[in-house]
């Protein structure tokens, strides 16, 4: 009996701890459930900034109209994109860095807006200006003087060649153009009214003005130089026209690996290509010649012709042209 | 009354001579202490060998603390590791954080690497305040030495960090401002060009293990590069110079030659070291095979290395990677196996010991400047059919037993290509890609294939958290991180 008694009181307490215990889980169940709806109690300590990079895509055709986006924002965990199109169009993206094509060229609203797991938003935006890049234009050198002829057509003196002697003092400007192809340490040519026929050369109407490089060897050697800017590793054609007197004399017209400030530096300039004329048709016979150079890192080249003969040479006509 | 004018004068004269200075600091007499000891050229001389053994990084194997600085010994990770060249063989631990492009600020390589790196600059900041105490004789090359090596260390740091501190002479512990602001990446590099010109200016070619001209040229080429924009023209003549065969360099022609045979005539500039010398050999040789190093094994080649090697390395693939012998699922970088052992039959036995290996890490080898010319011409293009970008560009072809470019013009594409199965395994790939405006193409599509998360912000390592601790608020984090 006493046992039983005991029995049954163990059976209620038992019952009445199960019943504490039940209502114990459930109130903190819910106080769990709800304790969660005190977000934004304490404060944001690390609110997101937003900041993008955009950089134009390259490659073929289209591609100029694409960029990609770089997201550099802190501290967010959602990203809002939005691209204003010029038609009043706005395209949205939620991805964290999207590739966006833009119609075509102009101005474009692009908006990004971070925002963290808090709702706390940052907002940078940027007008992207949509360009279609310039194809690199290849220089075609301007040669000053390539006729060297008399007087104002084709530039005498009027496309400005200065020439600073040796004393420090510009030359004095001549009719004839020769200051364009002067350098210190050598002695110009002489300008010939035995020069080749009209351009484009036929060979056929009057003769005009060319360059003379007389006999070598006789006090009166002679050369001309002049400086040219080009773009740097691009192939370009040369063409000139020589005549010459005698059997085994020879012009040469080089392309120059720089710029030089004397003549004495020909040797350590060195040339990128050169061409000899070498064929004796006599004076007034003018022969075509063409060769091909591929410019330097610098672009920086410059023309050098010289002769080597026993007798008058000419040379006439240069031009430098961008290979096809 | 005398009397006290007499005691006066002596009291005086007492004072006045025990108020000298160095009664209270006296001049160290029996050792050397650092503001006395710079004082001649072998002292200074002294000094710029520091600045090498600041690069060689400890051993880790045989000197294990992990306070001490690694160096180049661990700058495969933070380069090669995060390209989609190599990952660790088993992704586990803060390693496996550079494959997967999830690094955090706390990880302890990106802070031991930045902390090496800042430690070079200072070695090269002691010899460059202390150059008045040179000769005339040997002031210029001291000089040229110690602001090549200063160049070295922020070229890294700058394509690693971005926007750096700049540091230029030895600081004082609370100069927190200079130590943690961070200065704008284009006076980093004025500051890169400047050393580079210098050391341009006065060193000679003889040394492959210290700085030299060669190696000034050709990593002031590589800086043009770099740039946000581009010196090509500059880049371009740099690398003709170099190139020039009177100077001596040129392609092997055993490809395998140039890992295994050290100072030889490829290599431009190398970082040495000396097996079995505990302070002065490395461990990463070891690293990169199955659990002979003190990981289990990283810098494995990824099965997009191993397709692009099969495909377009030539004579070089069998130079370049391997299955892993005792786990033949796995590839493993060869390029610099432990004093030139192959392991044996699985790959993990060795007559010396690996972890004290010998192999000199080789920053500049001829190759890479060859490649630099081509990418010089092609000067931000698509592609190019210059007659000297073709010879460069077929020269390195050819070596590795390869016909000329098909076509005669090369893109932009077969040229990262090419520089990829070239250098695989030389912490070049990554720089290249960034370089060369692919390295977020590139690396997202890698990422994708294999699962990880890549963003644009990923390019740069977080600064390391533990500098940034230090620094009272003054050092600002990278986006991203």
């Amino acid at each position: 009996m006493k046992n039983n008694r005991n029995i049954n009181r163990i059976k209620r307490t038992a019952g009445l701890l199960t019943a504490i215990f039940l209502l114990t889980i459930s109130f903190s169940s819910c106080d769990l459930e709800y304790d969660v709806a005190g977000t934004a109690s304490i404060e944001d300590l690390t609110p997101p900034s937003a900041f993008f990079a955009a950089t134009q895509n390259s490659g073929s055709d289209e591609a100029w109209k694409s960029y990609t986006f770089s997201n550099q924002s802190n501290s967010a965990t959602q990203y809002n994109w939005e691209f204003v199109h010029s038609s009043g169009e706005v395209i949205t993206s939620t991805e964290v860095e999207p590739e966006h094509t833009f119609p075509g060229e102009g101005d474009f609203l692009v908006t990004l807006t971070a925002s963290d797991n808090l709702g706390v938003e940052s907002v940078y935006s940027e007008t992207i200006t949509v360009v279609m890049p310039l194809v690199p234009t290849v220089i075609t050198p301007v040669i000053s003087e390539w006729a060297f002829e008399d007087g104002t057509e084709d530039g005498g003196d009027t496309l400005g060649c200065v020439f600073i002697q040796e004393d420090g003092t510009p030359k004095t400007p001549k009719n004839d153009g020769t200051n364009c192809w002067r350098i210190l340490g050598a002695t110009v040519h002489n300008t010939s009214s035995d020069g080749a026929y009209t351009i484009p050369f036929d060979n056929t109407s009057g003769k005009t003005q060319g360059a003379k490089y007389p006999a070598t060897g006789e006090g009166n050697d002679r050369a001309s130089y002049q400086a040219l800017t080009v773009t740097p590793n691009v192939k370009y054609i040369v063409t000139f026209h020589y005549a010459l007197k005698n059997d085994g004399d020879k012009v040469r017209v080089g392309i120059l690996n720089g710029w030089m400030d004397n003549a004495s530096e020909l040797e350590t300039t060195g040339f990128i290509a050169e061409a000899d004329g070498d064929v004796s048709l006599g004076k007034n016979n003018f022969t075509e010649v063409t060769f091909e150079f591929e410019a330097n890192a610098t672009g920086e080249i410059a023309i050098w012709i010289d002769n080597v003969s026993t007798g008058d040479t000419y040379v006439d006509n240069i031009s430098i042209v961008p290979a096809p | 009354m005398k009397k006290l004018k007499f005691l006066t004068l002596i009291v005086i004269t007492i004072l006045s001579v025990s108020c000298e200075d160095s009664f209270l600091s006296p001049d160290l007499k029996t050792g050397t202490s650092g503001d006395a000891f710079y004082s001649n050229d072998e002292e200074l001389e002294a000094a710029v060998i520091n600045i090498y053994d600041g690069l060689q990084g400890v051993n880790a194997s045989k000197l294990t603390s992990s306070n001490l600085n690694h160096a180049t010994q661990v700058e495969f990770y933070v380069t090669e590791m995060r390209s989609d060249n190599t990952r660790t063989k088993s992704q586990e631990g803060e390693a496996a954080q550079f494959e997967s492009f999830a690094i955090e600020a706390t990880n302890g390589i990106v802070a031991d690497y930045y902390r090496s790196f800042y430690d070079v600059i200072f070695r090269a900041n002691v010899v460059l305040d202390n150059i008045d105490a040179a000769s005339e004789a040997a002031a210029g090359k001291i000089e040229g030495e110690a602001k090549f090596l200063r160049a070295y260390a922020y070229f890294n740091l700058v394509r690693l960090y971005g926007d750096v501190p700049l540091v230029t002479n030895v600081i004082a512990p609370l100069d927190t401002e200079t130590a943690f602001t961070r200065i704008n990446s284009s006076e980093i590099y004025a500051l890169i060009i400047e050393d580079l010109q210098t050391a341009v200016d006065n060193l000679d070619d003889s040394f492959k293990d210290r700085a030299s001209k060669a190696a000034a040229q050709g990593l002031l080429a590589k800086v043009y590069l770099s740039l946000p924009t581009p010196n090509y023209a500059q880049a371009q003549l740099l690398c003709e110079e170099v190139l020039d065969p009177a100077r001596g360099f040129e392609l092997l022609d055993s490809y395998s030659d140039v890992f295994f045979s050290e100072r030889n005539d490829e290599i431009i500039f190398a970082i040495g070291y000396e097996q079995g010398d505990n302070n002065n050999s490395q461990n990463f040789s070891a690293e990169w095979l199955n659990s002979v190093g003190r990981t289990s094994g990283v810098n494995y080649a990824t099965t997009d290395v191993v397709t692009a090697l099969e495909e377009m390395g030539g004579d070089r693939t069998q130079h370049t990677y391997r299955v892993d012998p005792f786990q033949p699922t796995e590839n493993q970088a060869i390029k610099y196996l432990p004093n030139g052992e192959s392991g044996g039959d699985n790959g993990r036995t060795f007559s010396s010991d690996a972890q004290a290996a010998g192999n000199d890490w080789i920053v500049l080898r001829f190759a890479d400047v060859v490649l630099l010319h081509v990418e010089a011409i092609l000067g931000g293009g698509e592609s190019t059919s210059n007659s000297n970008a073709l010879t460069s560009f077929n020269s390195i072809r050819n070596r590795a037993g390869l016909p000329n470019d098909d076509d005669g013009v090369i893109t932009k594409e077969e040229l990262l290509n090419e520089r990829r199965v070239e250098l695989a395994f030389e912490n070049k790939r990554l720089f290249d890609l960034i370089r060369m405006g692919e390295a977020v193409n590139v690396l997202s599509e890698f990422a994708t294939t294999n699962g990880y998360s890549f963003s644009s912000t990923d390019l740069l390592l977080p600064i390391p958290q533990r500098e940034i601790g230090l620094s009272k608020g003054v050092l600002t984090q990278n986006p991203g991180y």
